[in-house]
């Protein structure tokens, strides 16, 4: 009994000694990019099951023993290991996982680890491109995506761009990547009616809302997406809600515009000189000739109509976004207001934008959300670049003519070309968008392994443009014009998919899915057209004296799809993927319906294996390679048929055959092969990928040149080929960690393409334009008489006689068609660099393009050593004078062409490189701000395109005309386009 | 439970799969598939409307292939900066003028769209055999038209018959020659002048069988064949249905009128670019009057002549075309064929059958007479040789025919071009009386030759 009682005793003193030993910890847990509060953080004694979770300011409570150590995890954070020692006060910072390799990647219809990728995915974040001030969110992405290359085409506010992932893949057909926002595939392309340059339907996306977006590229990873895949996929996925305290973030910046570059034209003196000497050359009377044409050869006047087109433009941008929830129903709610002031006169982009996205667990096993998103977007649009009323197209007005007419006070309405400012005081071209991106989703486990979904979405998208121009303008005279189009485009989708993940005996992790989806999309469209206002108050069709004409018309396609995919890991190194999709679709002709995009991939982490332990530098190391078929379908929607269309005469409808039947007609098909390496070194402080791939398009859709004596000049018809080949290299590198971060990512890609096949044939680009498609030469290749400047003799513009000849003649007809340049690049790339430092920030983004030409088609009347009217950029008073002048302007001689044939004459190198962003940024700090409540605080200064180094004489280097449309033979041409926007903004973020 | 779900989730996903199936197939709005296009005399007739719309074309009748007629030869001057234009105006085409290949594209679609009304008339089951025959006619007037329009500028081109509505129905055609070219169109025109009707009075907007006569003797004249053209042109003059309108001025304000006999109506829903087209106050492209021509007639203006002034005027420092002027609608009617030619083909085809010394027929000075006098001229009253009245019957033709596409081929038939145009044999010009055959069509079709020089 005894022994019992000091055993008891005994026991009592231990135990009381292990109360000694444990004690009450509490701290806070903060984030280390804004120092605000981490909700929800798992706090873990480790080796136990013991912990909590952080509250809504951060702050935990947990009972330990001294000598324990806490872990503290968080989805997106390194988890971070503190021995307790003693202490009863633990404050934590965490820090975004950086370790990019263990990143979830979004894919076609499901995610993904980043490591266990085994294609070839760019995945830009949307903290990279929030609160950048540009109209749409595509050239957001430039310089930061390998082998994603972005022209912008021009300044004007919410037009299309090109974009091309790994080199174009089709040449007639389009060459735009898809767009899937949600898991929904959108509407992208151009609806509008009023212009021949496309408006870009992914301006009416908020980037503020964007989480991640995701450009699938090689066949591995796009294929799931089958016919409509060729040319890339963009997943854009929208921000969800995190469970805890609700954030409420202030957003708002304001800032102003200015163009990257304005071209300078000669001015009075220098005009009258050149041109009375071009006329004199010619054996005119210098004065007649100016007064033939309306010119006054003593004119007192000096006006810079080339500065004319061009304003400091604005920018402003409010928001406010709600995130929060529970562990059951989480939300984000955003509302956004855009404005910009573009730097053409005239141009106007706004959007406002409302988010709701929430999503609900129901029970363990059932969850459901949706995402909506309502918008409304205003483009006040620039004429197109060929119209006498682009703005741009003031630089060919005579400076001695002056803006306001002396005679009238009102603007000079006698110009050489229509002084197209009076649009801007009598015309308007608006387009507003009403729209509404929204999906909804059920998601049920059946079994523990084995998940169903069904998600549903719709792309309602209802446009107007409206056109009025008032009766001095040129197009509306003389008693007005007005045009309206109202246009609706319904694009419903739905996903439904089975999706079995498991991992069995610890080394196989397989995850298969199973799915089919279904879009319909409608476009309707009403327009109507009237002249006869009463005045220039009535706007509205209604007060039209006239209805000069009035349609409707309406098309549609339909995609029923099959698909599934199964990855699979072995022992977490051998990785192995498969996926195929059945594509069928109306716009296939009936023996074609549909189509099978197979894809296949596999690859090998081989730092995984036993002998290479030992090799610590080395971090990570795949080694991956991938081989699928992928499709374009943008054939047209109905191109297999032959139809009868209306056609007008007496005013009544006639019938004509408009097209030539193809039944046969199918999408394009395009073989990728990539092999890929993903490496990382010294704890993954240093990680990328180097990529080569090899893309080869069967099947073009080619819309061929035929005898015009069938009455039909082209048919359209799978035939031809083309290659795209080319290397990716990223390099991600965190340089200095600690107090003073500084990271460096660097992407450089080259594509190199080649039309492989065209059955012989030749595309002409038109009339002005050098740009070809020809077999065994890039897309859109310079094709024409090669100029040799002016002879030192004469003063005549010679060229080359025939290709890798030096002989040259001024004959031009002599002249023997030949390469003249290549719109391509051939790398680009950027380089953006991240540096912190205690609350300050600073981003700078440089974006280059390498190795292509363009082509300045209104070359043929500003640089044309005085041929007419037109004034003439700087440069043409180089001019050939005298005998023995070595010069590449010719001699002035006035209505003679002497030089004004299309020839490489306006061909120049565009590479550039761009400044494209940078941003200073400073965090208040906490105990600042807290003060006044306020849980992060953050200013910034930006700017955008601060500087471009180029030699390209034109406005802007990065520049695509697109008043033919989007076109592969236009690539890289130049015609009164309008250079970008530079842009400085100040911006305030405030967290509630 | 949990059976009932994966019933329900079985169910949602089978009856998502099946029900899509048949919703592959969707019908255009806008286009109408070939098979029910044309089915009976209404759709018959729309197509036949369609073919008419082809002549309308910009590259047509609706601007170009007609104002260059003027633009190539010594009437009219282009301004503005489009190169086509321009190598038009400095009559130095390339073989790659792409507005050169459009016109050529064009005038053909014209014939396809008539080939293929024609089939569909030939296998129209529902039709009596007089209208057939109607729809036929016409289509073969409008073939005849198109093809004798190409042959005038092109040479001998291929001859269309067979209609391409199909793939397999294109062909790879060799040139035919200016002989078969020529016996093609006028077994086209004997066709419609036998089987089409007279045209509605004051509605010569389609083809009638007066429209036919006129045209071939047009057709002959250009041939060489001057007793057919005197006798194509008597019959369309003594016919009646047709008379010289006393003021020239109203030949182009009231459309349809009583001299018009095949006549384009444009209307603001099938607008062309005539009007502003000649109109310095607009921008674009511009045809004026070239200043030497402008000269000389402002001196038979002076003189007394009607015509100067209601065809051109200087204005804005341009010599303007009037001819076409409805700058706010753009739906100025185009006269292929009207009365005042078929009296300057009678009386130059029948100059031409005597010799050039002897003196004219009186009925040649009285049909110059009727030229001249509506346009307020003085009427000759003296003799005149055939080759003097020749001379005065081109003169005429220029004044009276400006703008209205046929310059070219009357400098061509009189054998002028060397003088007027500088096509000469000796400087190696000469083949410029010919346009290039379009590089673009050559390359796709092998049996295509170009004309000698391009």
């Amino acid at each position: 009994m005894k022994r019992i009682l000091l055993l008891f005793v005994l026991c009592l003193a231990l135990v009381s000694v292990g109360w000694a030993q444990t004690l009450q910890v509490s701290g806070r847990v903060t984030s280390a990019t804004d120092n605000s509060a981490l909700p929800g953080v798992t706090v873990l004694e480790k080796g136990t099951t013991n912990g909590t979770t952080s509250g809504s300011n951060g702050e935990f409570s947990l009972t330990v023993p001294t000598n324990a150590t806490l872990v503290f995890s968080f989805i997106g954070m390194t988890t971070q290991e503190v021995p307790v020692n003693g202490r009863s006060t633990i404050n934590v910072t965490l820090r975004a996982d950086e370790k990019q390799l263990s990143e979830v990647v979004v894919t076609g219809y499901g995610t993904q680890l980043k490591q266990e990728l085994t294609g070839n995915i760019a995945r830009v974040t949307g903290d990279q491109i929030a609160n950048i001030p540009t109209p749409t969110l595509e050239s957001t992405l430039q310089g930061r995506a390998a082998g994603v290359y972005i022209n912008q085409g021009s300044g004007k506010l919410g037009q299309g761009m090109n974009i091309r992932v790994r080199g174009a893949s089709s040449v007639s057909a389009s060459n735009q990547p898809l767009y899937v926002v949600d898991g929904i595939p959108v509407t992208s392309a151009d609806l509008g009616t009023t212009n021949s340059e496309p408006l870009n339907p992914i301006a009416d996306i908020n980037p503020n809302d964007i989480e991640s977006i995701e450009i699938l590229k090689d066949a591995s990873a796009s294929a799931i997406y089958g016919s409509r895949a060729s040319n890339g996929v963009v997943l854009i996925t929208t921000k969800s809600g995190k469970a805890g305290k609700t954030n409420v973030n202030f957003n708002y910046y304001t800032g102003f515009s200015k163009a990257t570059r304005i071209r300078e034209f000669l001015n009075a003196d220098e005009y009258i000189d050149l041109f009375t000497e071009a006329a004199e050359n010619m054996g005119y009377d210098a004065a007649e000739e100016f007064e033939g044409n309306g010119l006054d050869i003593n004119s007192p006047y000096n006006q810079k109509w080339w500065e004319e087109p061009f304003e400091t433009g604005g920018v402003s941008q409010y928001e406010v976004t709600l995130n929060g929830g529970t562990e059951k129903t989480r939300f984000y709610i955003n509302g956004n207001y855009n404005t910009q002031d573009g730097i053409i006169i005239g141009n106007e982009f706004d959007r406002a934008s409302g988010r709701f996205n929430l999503d609900h667990s129901i029970s363990d096993r059932f969850r459901v959300g949706t995402n909506i998103s309502l918008i409304r977007t205003l483009n006040q649009r620039v004429s197109d670049d060929n119209a006498f009323s682009n703005p741009v197209q003031l630089n060919a007005i005579p400076p001695i003519q002056p803006k306001i007419d002396p005679a009238t006070g009102e603007l000079n309405r006698n110009t050489l070309y229509y002084n197209n400012l009076i649009d801007q005081e009598d015309g308007s071209n608006e387009a507003t968008t009403h729209r509404t991106i929204s999906t909804a989703f059920l998601e049920f486990d059946i079994l523990k392994d084995l998940t169903f979904r069904t998600e549903h979405g719709i792309d309602y998208l209802n446009l107007n443009e409206e056109i009025y121009l008032g009766r001095n303008t040129e197009d509306g005279g003389p008693t007005g014009y007005g045009y309206q189009n109202q246009l609706t485009s319904t694009n419903y989708n739905t996903n439904n998919t089975l999706t079995f993940s498991t991992l069995l005996q610890d080394i196989h992790k397989l995850e298969i899915l199973g799915g089919f989806s279904y879009q319909r999309s409608r476009t309707n469209a009403g327009s109507v057209e009237g002249r006869g206002f009463p005045n220039d108050n009535f706007k509205k069709i209604a007060s039209a004296a006239r209805i000069t004409s009035g349609s409707t018309t309406g098309t549609g396609y339909n995609f029923a799809s099959y698909f599934a995919r199964a990855n699979y890991v072995l022992r977490e190194r051998y990785l192995f993927s498969g996926s195929v999709r059945i594509d069928g679709s109306s716009r296939f002709g009936e023996d074609n319906r549909y189509g099978t995009f197979p894809a296949a991939s596999a690859g090998w982490i081989i730092n995984q294996e036993p002998f290479m332990e030992g090799l610590n530098a080395l971090s990570f190391l795949k080694l991956r390679a991938s081989y699928g078929i992928t499709g374009n379908a943008e054939i047209g929607n109905f191109a297999p048929l032959s139809l009868y269309e209306a056609n007008f005469y007496e005013d009544q409808a006639g019938i004509v055959l408009t097209t030539l039947p193809n039944e046969d007609l199918q999408w394009e098909k395009t073989t990728q092969f990539d092999v890929g390496l993903d490496y990382g070194f010294f704890d993954d402080r240093l990680t990328g990928e180097i990529d080569y791939y090899i893309k080869n398009t069967n099947d073009l859709l080619l819309n061929l040149p035929i005898p015009g004596y069938s009455g039909f000049t082209i048919i359209t018809k799978n035939l031809g080929k083309l290659e795209n080949k080319g290397f990716e290299f990223v390099i991600n590198s965190r340089n200095l960690v600690g107090a003073f971060e500084w990271t460096t990512n660097f992407n450089i890609a080259r594509n190199r393409n080649k039309v492989t096949d065209l059955n012989g044939s030749t595309i002409f680009g038109g009339e002005r334009f050098v740009g070809q498609i020809r077999e065994g030469e890039p897309m859109g290749v310079f094709w024409g008489p090669k100029f040799a400047g002016a002879d030192p003799l004469t003063g005549d513009a010679l060229y080359y006689v025939r290709a890798g000849s030096n002989e040259t003649t001024n004959d031009y007809s002599l002249a023997e068609d030949q390469k003249i340049g290549d719109p391509n690049p051939e790398f680009q790339g950027g380089l953006t660099n991240n540096f912190s430092y205690k609350g300050f920030d600073l981003g700078i983004l440089l974006q280059f393009v390498e190795g292509n030409d363009l082509y300045n088609v209104a070359g043929y009347f500003q640089s044309v050593n005085a041929d007419y009217f037109d004034n003439q950029t700087k440069d043409q008073l180089d001019r050939w004078q005298q005998p023995g002048d070595i010069t590449d302007v010719p001699q002035a001689r006035l209505y003679e062409g002497n030089g004004a044939g299309k020839s490489s004459r306006w061909v120049q190198d565009g590479s550039f490189l761009r400044i494209n962003y940078v941003n200073l940024g400073y965090n208040i700090p906490a105990d600042l701000i807290s003060r006044f409540k306020l849980t992060s605080a953050k200013i910034y200064l930006q700017g955008t395109n601060l500087h471009t180094f180029t030699d390209y004489e034109g406005y802007d280097p990065e520049v695509n005309t697109t008043y033919f449309g989007r076109s592969n033979v236009t690539l890289g041409h130049d015609f009164y386009t309008p250079p970008l926007a530079k842009t400085f903004t100040i911006g305030i973020n405030i967290g509630l | 439970m949990k059976r009932y779900s994966y019933i329900i989730m079985l169910a949602l996903g089978l009856s998502v799969l099946s029900g899509c199936e048949d919703t592959l197939d969707v019908e255009p709005t806008t286009g109408v598939d070939i098979e029910e296009a044309i089915t009976d005399e209404t759709s018959l007739n729309r197509a036949a409307l369609g073919t008419y719309s082809a002549l309308q074309n910009s590259n047509y009748y609706g601007l170009r292939y007609l104002i260059y007629q003027d633009v190539y030869a010594d009437n009219m001057q282009h301004r503005g900066t489009f190169t086509t234009d321009v190598e038009v105006s400095t009559r130095d085409i390339r073989a790659s003028n792409l507005q050169i290949a459009n016109t050529w594209a064009s005038i053909y679609v014209a014939i396809n769209r008539a080939n293929t009304v024609i089939r569909a008339a030939e296998q129209l089951a529902d039709l009596d055999e007089e209208t057939r025959n109607r729809y036929i006619a016409e289509m073969r007037f409008i073939r005849a038209l198109a093809h004798f329009d190409l042959l005038r500028v092109f040479g001998g081109v291929p001859v269309v018959t067979t209609p391409t509505t199909t793939i397999p129905e294109v062909q790879s055609l060799p040139r035919s020659s200016e002989a078969q070219v020529y016996d093609a169109v006028i077994a086209d025109l004997m066709f419609a002048a036998e089987n089409l009707g007279p045209a509605i009075s004051n509605a010569p907007y389609r083809a009638s069988s007066a429209a036919a006569v006129a045209l071939l003797a047009r057709v002959s004249l250009q041939r060489g064949d001057n007793a057919s053209a005197e006798a194509a042109a008597d019959a369309v003059i003594t016919s009646g249905g047709y008379e010289i309108l006393p003021n020239f001025g109203d030949l182009f304000v009231r459309e349809g009128n009583a001299e018009s006999i095949f006549e384009l109506n444009f209307t603001t829903f099938d607008a062309n670019g005539l009007g502003s087209a000649s109109d310095p106050r607009t921008g674009g492209q511009k045809f004026y009057l070239r200043q030497a021509f402008f000269d000389q007639f402002k001196a038979a203006g002076d003189q007394g002549d009607v015509r100067f002034a209601q065809t051109t005027r200087f204005e804005g420092n341009r010599n303007r075309l009037l001819k076409y002027e409805d700058v706010a609608e753009n739906a100025d009617n185009v006269p292929v064929i009207r009365l005042a030619e078929m009296y300057l083909i009678r009386a130059e085809a029948r100059a031409r059958q005597g010799t050039p010394g002897a003196q004219a027929d009186p009925q040649v000075i009285a049909d110059i007479n009727v030229i001249r006098e509506r346009a307020g001229l003085s009427p000759i009253t003296g003799a005149l040789t055939n080759a003097a009245a020749l001379d005065e019957i081109l003169l005429q033709r220029r004044y009276e025919f400006v703008g209205e596409g046929l310059r070219f081929m009357d400098l061509k038939r009189y054998n002028l071009t060397c003088e007027r145009l500088g096509f000469c044999e000796e400087d190696g010009e000469a083949f410029r009386n010919l346009w290039p055959i379009p590089l673009q069509q050559i390359e796709v079709n092998p049996n295509l030759t170009q004309n000698p020089g391009y």
